[in-house]
């Protein structure tokens, strides 16, 4: 009984404390193990929810209690046990995930994206001089990521005969897999629209009638042009 | 599901204005064709002053479908229309703008061109 009057004075509330009370009446034996158990650190925690405490009841003991008082028992054994699963269930599930218990596996940080677009912009430089070398004509790049979800640059460069452009494909294809180790999908052959797809970077060569008839410089005008470094001066090699 | 015989809108400004399939290019003897493949058709109403004319017969690639597209992730595209859009024999497209959205499968099938002059990719 002891233990029943402490628990009142503790601020229990009435569902919880009415329920240790018929403990208590019901086995004077396990109402002294339970108050030499927490005693009156019972008190001093009244800040906690009290199902903490009687949670630690042993199971069994509940149980026992079942039969005699079916009534009050029933509703009461229900939220307790629910209350101990879903205890348990989020220590657990905090533990393992912290505060966010989901997150996509594909998000990047900033850092990482900023990272690729650095990747990406000397790979499209490096395959504008490419383009450059073969005597490609009025080569642009153009930074379409904000534009288009499927790309980060575009390279639209220009090339006055077939054989040109089967020279510019093929040297550009030989660049990127020996130095970057990337092969491009797209264009196998000579088109007068060649395009060569390498993911992050697609890059389109033209013949001058078909660039003027396409106009994809018009058409990604709100892209942003990427300065070249060699486009001012005049290539070395013949 | 577009067989012989089914008319499609057409989804570029190369001048055409409906088709009709009359081929699948691929396999003998395929049923039907799906977004990113190829089909021989006829031209069957086509814009005034447009190089492109009536009774043509061209190739197209089909960039829209009222049948279902899945995706492996579950995702699920219905357009409201049937929609292809013109190309050559090496394949380019002889239009120079591509009309409403297009399926990103279409990038996977090479058909990049086509992506890169449309408006908005699913």
């Amino acid at each position: 009984m002891a233990a029943s009057t402490s628990l009142f004075i503790a601020g229990a509330g009435n569902h919880y404390s009415g329920e240790f009370q018929l403990l208590g009446c019901f086995e004077p034996r396990l109402s002294r193990r339970h108050r030499i158990q927490s005693g009156w650190l019972w008190l001093n925690e009244h800040q906690l929810p009290q199902y903490n405490w009687l949670c630690r009841i042993p199971r069994a003991i509940k149980l026992k209690l079942k039969p005699s008082f079916a009534l009050r028992k029933d509703s009461d054994d229900n939220l307790l046990s629910n209350v101990e699963d879903t205890d348990e269930m989020f220590d657990d599930l905090f533990n393992k995930y912290g505060k966010v218990v989901f997150r996509r596996n594909d998000q990047k940080p900033p850092s990482a994206e900023v990272d690729d677009d650095a990747e990406s912009l000397s790979f499209a430089v490096a395959m504008a001089k490419v383009a450059s070398e073969v005597k490609a004509a009025d080569i642009r790049v153009l930074f379409v990521k904000p534009l288009v979800y499927w790309t980060r640059f575009f390279i639209i460069a220009t090339a006055f005969s077939r054989p040109q452009i089967d020279a510019i494909a093929s040297k550009m294809r030989d660049f990127a897999e020996k130095k970057y180790g990337k092969v491009p999908t797209g264009d196998t052959k000579p088109n007068s629209w060649t395009l060569l797809d390498f993911g992050d970077v697609v890059i389109h060569v033209f013949l001058p009638q078909q660039r003027a008839f396409y106009n994809l410089e018009e058409f990604y005008g709100n892209a942003t042009p990427i300065e070249l470094p060699f486009e001012n001066q005049p290539p070395f090699h013949s | 599901m577009i067989q012989s015989q089914t008319h499609l809108n057409v989804a570029d400004n190369s001048g055409a204005r409906e088709l009709m399939c009359i081929r699948i290019i691929g396999t003998s003897n395929r049923r039907y064709a799906h977004i990113g493949d190829v089909i021989v058709a006829v031209i069957k109403e086509a814009a005034p002053n447009s190089p492109l004319e009536r009774s043509e017969v061209i190739r197209a690639v089909i960039v829209r479908t009222c049948k279902e597209l899945k995706r492996d992730n579950g995702m699920i595209i219905r357009y409201d229309d049937n929609a292809a859009v013109v190309i050559d024999q090496e394949g380019n497209p002889k239009g120079t703008r591509i009309f409403g959205a297009i399926a990103r499968e279409l990038r996977q099938l090479n058909f990049t061109k086509i992506v890169s002059l449309a408006p908005e990719v699913l």
